[in-house]
Order: C-alpha cells, then structure tokens, then sequence
C-alpha cells in the first residue's frame, strides 16, 4: 500500500498546487486519462469544500489531504480543521434549470468517484473520503 | 488563466486558456466582462485550451450567460473537450447553453436562431 501525504493552508492560491501534487500522483495509475481527470475534479471539489466551507479560508488552519493506493482502489481522504458543514445534495437539474451559480460540487465528486463519505470529528474537523475503483 | 479576446464579423470570440477553478474564478469573470463590451451582441467562449473546470468554473460560465442574457445578447461555447463535455453533461448545462463544435458552427448557429437563413453559406 502506497501513502501520500500533503498539509497547505487555507489559501485557494494552493488548489493550483493540489492539482499539480494528484496529477502527479495519478500519473502511473493503471487508469485511462479521463479517469484521472474524473478523480482531479473530484478532488478539486472536496478541497474547494474544505478551504471554504471547512476551514472558511482562515490561513491559521490547515487542509490534509491523503492518498492511499490499495490492491483495486484509491482512497482520498481531505482533512479541514472546521466546525463541520451540512452536506448539500443538490439537484443538478434544478440548479441548471434556475441557472444557479453554486451548489453543484458534491454532485460532481458522486459522479466522479465510487464512493464519497461524509464524516465530521468533535473538535478535530471534517474529513471526506473519496473511493475510487481501479480495476 | 489567459483570456484572448477576437472577432469574427460582429461576433466577439473570446479564447480561454488554463484552468477555471475556484482560484482563478474571479479574475476569469471580471475579465470576461470587461472583454465584453456593450456592443457585443453575440459572443463565443472558445473553451479549447481549457484544461480543467469544476464547479467554481461552471459558476463563471453561468454568471457571464446570465449578464449575457440582461444585455438581450447571446452567447455560445465552443470547441470543449470530452472531459469538459462531460462535466457540462452531468450537471445538465448542456441543456441551458448552445453548445457548439467549432467557432464556425456556432456563427451558422447564431444565423439559425435569428432566422437569417439567407447568409448561411
């Protein structure tokens, strides 16, 4: 099992760092290239979360984020140190319909990875898992 | 993210390049609105040399169809890749923008709608 670990501050300047760190890192999976674009959108969505709902972009705090590469699966886990956010499932077809500009984030990160959880620690943060099979 | 700003007859064409996410979003925004003056009536967002979108990039693109939109003007995309197809599938804005292959489809497009068939070549 491979790990990879990455810390940076709340600062969106780094989501251009975060893409270049899992790009890198996809790089030799066993998976075509619209796979790891699938998987670096949801990423990118699950930080996008975590700096701004998370963390509220206070520089003070940090976001975690961590690969692990199994037999068959990638695990992406992003840490924030939040008060926790209420997940928001929102209905793409609504939100085009009503032309919303927001809100579609976690739609995205269903649609591109197996598996997305949700899961909120007392005084530590929220964490979100992002699964996705390789085989 | 670069934006270059041309024109085809009296259509504006602006070429995005780079990654429109939620970093680059207000500076994409505000530049795609000051590229687009008053006068233009239809516009053409080439999305060729975008090579990663996600929602904060789908919230530009929505916000500069609605200013679009007040200003009775209108607006295409073009030239998207099958990533960014995709993403523009899965949240259903393929139904709420016109969405065209190449720059030239999206001027005989314009024609279409506005009932100019007689300058379609």
């Amino acid at each position: 099992m491979e790990v990879y670990r990455f810390c940076f501050p709340s600062n969106l300047k780094y989501l251009d760092r975060v893409y270049d760190i899992t790009s890198k890192i996809l790089q030799d999976m066993p998976i075509d290239l619209m796979a790891k674009r699938r998987i670096l959108t949801a990423v990118s969505e699950a930080v996008t979360n975590s700096l701004v709902h998370g963390n509220k972009e206070n520089s003070d705090k940090t976001v975690r984020l961590t690969f692990q590469q199994n037999d068959g699966y990638l695990q992406i886990d992003v840490d924030d140190q939040g008060k926790g956010f209420a997940p928001q499932i929102t209905s793409l077809i609504e939100s085009a319909k009503k032309l919303e500009e927001r809100g579609r984030g976690i739609p995205i990160m269903k649609a591109y990875v197996d598996e997305v959880r949700f899961k909120y620690m007392k005084r530590k943060g929220m964490k979100v898992s992002l699964r996705k099979n390789l085989a | 993210m670069e934006i270059v700003r041309n024109t085809l007859g009296d259509t504006a064409v602006l070429h995005l390049n780079g990654r429109l996410n939620l970093n680059s979003s207000a500076e994409a925004k505000n530049r795609i609105k000051e590229l687009l003056d008053k006068r233009s009536r239809k516009i053409i967002l080439n999305l060729t040399r975008v090579d990663f979108i996600n929602s904060s990039g789908l919230g530009v693109l929505i916000s500069v169809l609605k200013d679009i939109r007040l200003a009775n003007s209108r607006l295409a995309i073009t030239n998207l890749s099958p990533y960014v197809h995709e993403i523009f599938e899965i949240t259903q804005l393929v139904n709420v923008f016109d969405i065209y292959d190449n720059e030239e489809a999206a001027l005989d497009g314009f024609l279409l709608k506005s009932g100019d068939m007689g300058r379609l070549r």
